[in-house]
């Protein structure tokens, strides 16, 4: 069993498996959501969106949470305003802002050359540089979402499944539909910067898809997710300490194989029992 | 998605040089001097050294910047392509212009790239050429060398040589300093732990070993994995390290946990290693670069 445990006795390891574990919380919480309302494309469309944010509190010099913050607000709004005001599709709208934020971020970080770490570490994070206090915000936002699925279930439920129906029950979809963007953009905002924006959208997606294909009532998808997700966490270091690859992409890879693995075992299971 | 948009604004700023190039060639106006572009921040501090007042002299990447992740404006690739020569360093350094140089060639703009001309070394584990010739001053005064037969290749009626004779003879008597400087350091301390595979040559002229790199190559444009990290600790930790030495244009997260994780007491010196210091950093010119940079590590070495 030493392949399995020789590789967290290093301690840049544990936290590794402890940050990804944390990010795994948030994002399959609120991805459980994502994955049933169909707003993946939103949801990678953030990720990305977050880029300018981040650019302009490195050359301003603030904080990049709060940037990153600010930046997926703005983003939310111009999806809104393009939505409702031109008439198009939302995918359109999140479309137009994806690339319009991703271009904006790109263009501020060619005017200021010193941006550190730039657009590979934006993109993979460092994932085998997490410190203390990157696990302390991590753990805040993994319970501030816990908290908030909890509360906001049946909203979220009615929205879901039944948008028209949640007027006439009185339960606000417009303010249930805010707070899970609320909850989308806090995934995001705290956990980039430690597992990288494309880690981020693989947990926001992969686990709870993979959820999706084992359990069918709502609340067994997010547990079911989170233990898928944190499993590959833990898997994707080990592929990354044994395999010697990259460690975000690993990670990340892991996430999606596992979903196909999944898929591909049920269909031959489903055919056996035929 | 990222590489897919570079690809786009990539050949849009191609295009935009293009049309750039024929619309100034169709106003048949009369060049007055040579233009002259240099790609990082430090060759071009080198080449206007060199042609004083000669040339019009562009440099492409401004002071701070990586050149390993640098993206043309469509002005820059422009310039490129209509310049009579073109200092670049080559040998893989500028990623993302490696495109612009070949069309550059094809439009038969001269192009000399230094890294290959100053006797580039192999890297350790690979077969490419490790591309950070410039961190060895004897290397940059045949950089000069290289530059003056390009321009002397353009118009012979300046006397290029002499002209730059004395930056020349600087750039020797900065070897010099740097040997002195880092003299008193005995031979069996001398060993350097760097961010990616970036003092190859500097080791080389002054004698010292590079024990491990945290990124595992010459570039800025990889991630580590796990159990490489794991190594490069394991390395610190045994190894007389005293200091990680990084650059002033990587992300030092990864860094500042290798400290962490080390059972020594060891310290981040970012160091300018990729390409000049902005304003007011002290390290504004190639030469005081590297004079920044050696009591840097005079400093790490004395304590």
């Amino acid at each position: 069993m030493s392949w399995l445990t020789d590789p967290f006795s290093n301690d840049f390891m544990m936290q590794a498996l402890l940050a990804g574990s944390l990010a795994v919380v948030t994002t399959s919480l609120i991805g459980t959501w994502v994955v049933l309302r169909g707003l993946s494309f939103m949801g990678d469309a953030m990720a990305h969106g977050v880029l300018p944010g981040i650019a302009l509190a490195f050359v301003w010099g603030f904080d990049l949470t709060i940037g990153a913050a600010m930046s997926a607000l703005i983003m939310i709004a111009g999806i809104e305003y393009v939505h409702r005001r031109a008439r198009l599709s939302e995918d359109t709208a999140i479309g137009l802002l994806f690339v319009g934020m991703l271009a904006l971020g790109v263009i501020i970080m060619s005017r200021a050359p010193s941006f550190a770490g730039s657009l590979t570490g934006f993109l993979f994070g460092n994932i085998l540089a997490v410190g203390q206090s990157d696990l302390i915000i991590q753990a805040v936002a993994a319970g501030i979402t816990a908290l908030a699925v909890a509360v906001f279930y049946r909203p979220f439920l009615v929205l879901s499944f039944n948008e028209d129906k949640a007027e006439v029950l009185g339960l606000r979809p417009r303010v249930a539909h805010t707070v899970m963007l609320g909850l989308l953009t806090l995934a995001i905002v705290t956990s980039f910067r430690v597992v990288g924006n494309l880690l981020v959208f693989g947990f926001l997606v992969a686990p709870p898809a993979t959820a999706s294909l084992l359990v069918r009532r709502v609340p067994t998808m997010m547990i079911t997710a989170v233990i898928i997700g944190i499993a590959t966490v833990g898997g994707g270091l080990l592929l990354t300490w044994h395999a010697d690859t990259a460690a975000g992409a690993s990670i990340a890879g892991a996430s999606v194989a596992v979903f196909f693995f999944v898929l591909i075992a049920r269909q031959i299971v489903e055919a056996v029992r035929r | 998605m990222i590489m897919r948009t570079t690809l786009i604004l990539k050949t849009l700023a191609l295009f935009l040089a293009a049309v750039a190039v024929t619309a100034c060639s169709a106003d048949g106006e009369e060049r007055q001097s040579i233009e002259v572009v240099a790609t990082t921040s430090i060759l071009g501090d080198i080449t206007s050294n060199v042609v004083g007042d000669g040339a019009l002299l562009e440099v492409i990447m401004s002071p701070g910047a990586d050149p390993h992740e640098f993206e043309p404006s469509a002005r820059q690739v422009a310039s490129i392509l209509s310049a009579d020569l073109v200092v670049a360093n080559g040998l893989g350094l500028e990623e993302s212009l490696e495109d612009v140089l070949d069309s550059a060639v094809e439009e038969g703009v001269a192009v000399i790239e230094i890294g290959s001309e100053v006797d580039p070394v192999r890297l350790t584990d690979s077969d490419g050429f490790d591309p950070h010739v410039w961190l060895d001053p004897v290397r940059m005064a045949g950089a000069v060398d290289s530059i003056i037969a390009a321009l002397v290749e353009l118009d012979a009626s300046v006397d290029w040589a002499a002209q730059a004779a004395p930056y020349r003879q600087e750039l020797l008597a900065l070897d010099t300093w740097i040997g002195q400087q880092l003299e008193f350091i005995p031979p069996d301390t001398r060993v350097l732990l760097t961010g990616h595979q970036n003092l190859g040559y500097f080791a080389d002229r002054y004698e010292f070993k590079i024990v491990a790199t945290i990124l595992p190559g010459a570039t800025t444009m990889i991630e580590p994995s796990a159990s490489g990290f794991a190594g490069v600790i394991d390395v610190l930790e045994a190894s007389g390290a005293r200091a990680v030495f990084t650059d002033f244009g990587e992300s030092q997260a990864l860094a500042e946990q290798l400290i962490a994780q080390a059972d020594r007491d060891v310290a981040v010196v970012p160091l300018h290693l990729g390409a000049l210091g902005s304003e007011g950093s002290g390290a504004e010119t190639y030469l005081d670069v590297m004079r920044w940079n050696v009591e840097a590590i005079r400093a790490v070495f004395e304590q």
